[in-house]
Formats: C-alpha cells, sequence, structure tokens
C-alpha cells in the first residue's frame, strides 16, 4: 500500500457500523471461536461481561434502594414534626386544645354532640382530637405550641 | 434516550427477575458476542470523544431495561437482540449529545453513597476523566491503518474496507465485486479477528 490513508471521522464510523453489522449477523458460537483463535480467554472474558451485566443490576437495585431510604426518611420527617405539634403534657395538652377549639368553633359543637360535656373528656380523647386536627392542618393554622410558650 | 414503549397498554415487559434469569441463562459464546459488539459501539464513541468501555455499556443497557426506560416482551424478542439494541441505542445517543453538548460520563463512574466519608468526585472531576483527549480518539484511526498495513496482502480484505470508507454497505460491495454473501462475510470475519486482536478489552483508552 502506498502511503497512509487519511480517515475521516465518518469513513471511520461507517466501517466500525459495517463490523458491528456482522458482529450482530454472526452465530455467537462463531465470535466465541474467533476469541480463542486470536488467544483469548473465552472464560475470562464470559465472566467479565456477566459481571458488567449484573452491575446493571446491582446499581439498578441500589438506586431502588436508595429511593426508598430517601422516600423513608421524608415520611418520618413529617411524621415527626407532626408529632412535635401536640404537646408533650397532659396540661399542654388541654391548654392547646382549647385554642384549637377557640379557633374552630365548628369543632367544638361537633365534640359537644359527641362527649355532651367538653370537661367529660379524657386526656387521650383530647391527644386523639389533636392528632386528628393536626392531620387535617388545624394546629398548624393556630399556630401555638403550649410547650415552647411556657419554656 | 427515547423510552421504547409497549406497543400497547397490556403488553407483557420483563420484570427485574426474568432478567437476572436472562442473564444467568446465557452462554459463554453469547458472552463473547455481547463484549464484541458494546466494544465495537464503544469504539465508535471514541471517535465523539465520549470514553465509555464496552462494559459501560453493558451495564448501562440492563439499567435501561430495568428502569423500563427500554422494553422486553420475553416472548415477542431474544433477550440477546434487545441487549444488542439497547447497547446500539444507548450508543446512538451518547454520540449525538456528544455532537452537540459535550461529554457523557458512564453510571460506573458515579458513587452512589459516600460509604466511608470518602471524599466523592465532583461533575466537574469526573468530566475531566471522562474527557478523551486527541491523541485518544485518534488510535482508532491507528487501528484502522494498522488494519491497512495488515492486509496489504489480503486484496480481498482491503478492497471491502475501502468500499465502506467510500460510505459503501456490505451489499453494495457484494454487488460490486460479485461476490456471494458467505464469500463477503467470510473476508469481513479475518477483519473482524484483526480488530479483535488489536483492540485491548476492557478499557475506556485505549493505549
Amino acid at each position: 500500500m502506498s502511503g497512509k490513508k487519511q480517515w475521516t471521522v465518518e469513513q471511520a464510523e461507517h466501517t466500525l457500523d459495517q463490523i458491528a453489522e456482522s458482529v450482530e449477523a454472526a452465530p455467537s458460537k462463531e465470535i466465541e471461536e474467533d476469541v480463542l483463535s486470536s488467544g483469548g480467554d473465552a472464560d475470562v472474558l464470559a465472566a467479565q461481561t456477566k459481571a458488567a451485566l449484573l452491575a446493571g443490576v446491582k446499581r439498578f437495585q441500589q438506586r431502588r434502594l436508595s429511593r426508598a431510604r430517601q422516600r423513608y426518611r421524608e415520611s418520618s420527617q413529617r411524621i415527626e414534626s407532626r408529632a412535635r405539634r401536640v404537646a408533650s403534657s397532659a396540661e399542654a395538652r388541654k391548654t392547646q386544645f382549647f385554642a384549637l377549639l377557640k379557633a374552630n368553633p365548628n369543632i367544638q359543637s361537633a365534640l359537644t354532640i359527641q362527649y355532651r360535656e367538653l370537661s367529660s373528656l379524657t386526656d387521650d380523647d383530647i391527644a386523639s382530637a389533636l392528632e386528628e386536627a393536626d392531620a387535617l392542618g388545624a394546629l398548624e393554622e393556630i399556630g401555638e405550641r403550649p410547650d415552647e410558650s411556657k419554656s | 434516550m427515547a423510552p421504547d414503549k409497549p406497543q400497547s397498554k397490556t403488553e407483557v415487559v420483563a420484570t427485574a427477575e426474568e432478567i437476572e434469569q436472562a442473564i444467568a441463562k446465557l452462554t459463554r459464546a453469547d458472552f463473547a458476542k455481547l463484549n464484541e459488539f458494546a466494544r465495537n459501539r464503544a469504539q465508535v464513541l471514541s471517535l465523539f470523544g465520549v470514553s465509555y468501555a464496552g462494559e459501560d455499556l453493558l451495564q448501562e443497557a440492563v439499567i435501561s431495561l430495568l428502569e423500563q426506560r427500554r422494553h422486553w416482551n420475553p416472548k415477542k424478542v431474544d433477550f440477546m437482540g434487545v441487549l444488542m439494541g439497547a447497547i446500539r441505542s444507548i450508543a446512538s445517543n451518547l454520540k449525538e449529545r456528544a455532537k452537540t453538548t459535550g461529554f457523557e460520563i458512564p453510571a460506573s463512574q458515579f458513587v452512589e453513597q459516600d460509604v466511608d466519608g470518602a471524599e466523592l468526585p465532583t461533575p466537574v472531576d469526573l468530566v475531566q476523566e471522562a474527557r478523551l483527549n486527541p491523541e485518544q480518539s485518534a488510535l482508532v484511526f491507528g487501528l484502522l491503518d494498522e488494519l491497512q498495513e495488515v492486509f496489504a496482502e489480503d486484496p480481498e480484505a482491503l478492497v471491502i474496507m475501502d468500499g465502506w470508507s467510500d460510505r459503501m454497505s456490505g451489499t453494495e460491495i457484494i454487488d460490486a465485486l460479485g461476490i456471494d454473501r458467505n464469500a463477503y462475510e467470510t473476508i469481513v470475519r479475518r477483519i473482524r479477528r484483526q480488530v479483535d486482536a488489536r483492540w485491548p478489552r476492557g478499557s475506556h483508552n485505549v493505549r
């Protein structure tokens, strides 16, 4: 051959595309024979290729796990911040509860129908009502944290 | 990458377990073929400054199936076919993006979590590592030059390589030379073997 050919990117790409077509059309056995005839270790090659494919599976699982952890963290933070909005002592919960009723007369009338007298409510009833109100965003609206106001 | 959507909402696609099982069922010969194909696509990417090894493409092909960016219906398409299709498509998208927006970094070079508290590479570090210098991308041209020298005594192979460099397809070359498909494939196989022997495996940057 006289002198080196000056390859362009397009020529090189087309040449490699033609080789790829040939690889794709060839039976797997033929490619394996080529590896062996060129002195390659087909077992090592198979192990490396399998490892690369399985690394894809592992990576996918890691991403999925990472996303699940993230969702769990976010969900825990939401629950934690909600719990913090309900006062921690019975006395403070009572104060918070009446503040809630004052701000939401509808709740008061609903509870009066249910319990007749609000004074008969136990601390468990109050805590439960506060948690439900918090789930509806009512505690956030009154914006009062008796625990904080005491300290 | 454009998702390869199922043809209908009811079309069944493979689960992660089916994909793992399909990998487990591949033969040594299948792995050789997949490796060869992925390596070839990585060679093309290096022409465009994208530093991907064949292994990176294999890994991302599996991820694209698991994340259902590409779909595989085991009843319709064999696993080898869908994997090679995914590799081809990923490489093609990387090439197009490299031509318009710059470099791509293989997923294998990203670290998901800083388990040991080690400093993680920044995206800038990764891009600098992924960048091929002109000498490295020129190695593909070197490989093709080398092939022409190797085939100096093999005029059939040289004629086919000349046809390729003139952007001719296999069918056009077959017609022009008046040979049959088997004869063409036999000569191409000789070329393939030389490429195989001259391009180190499992490396981002050819030395």
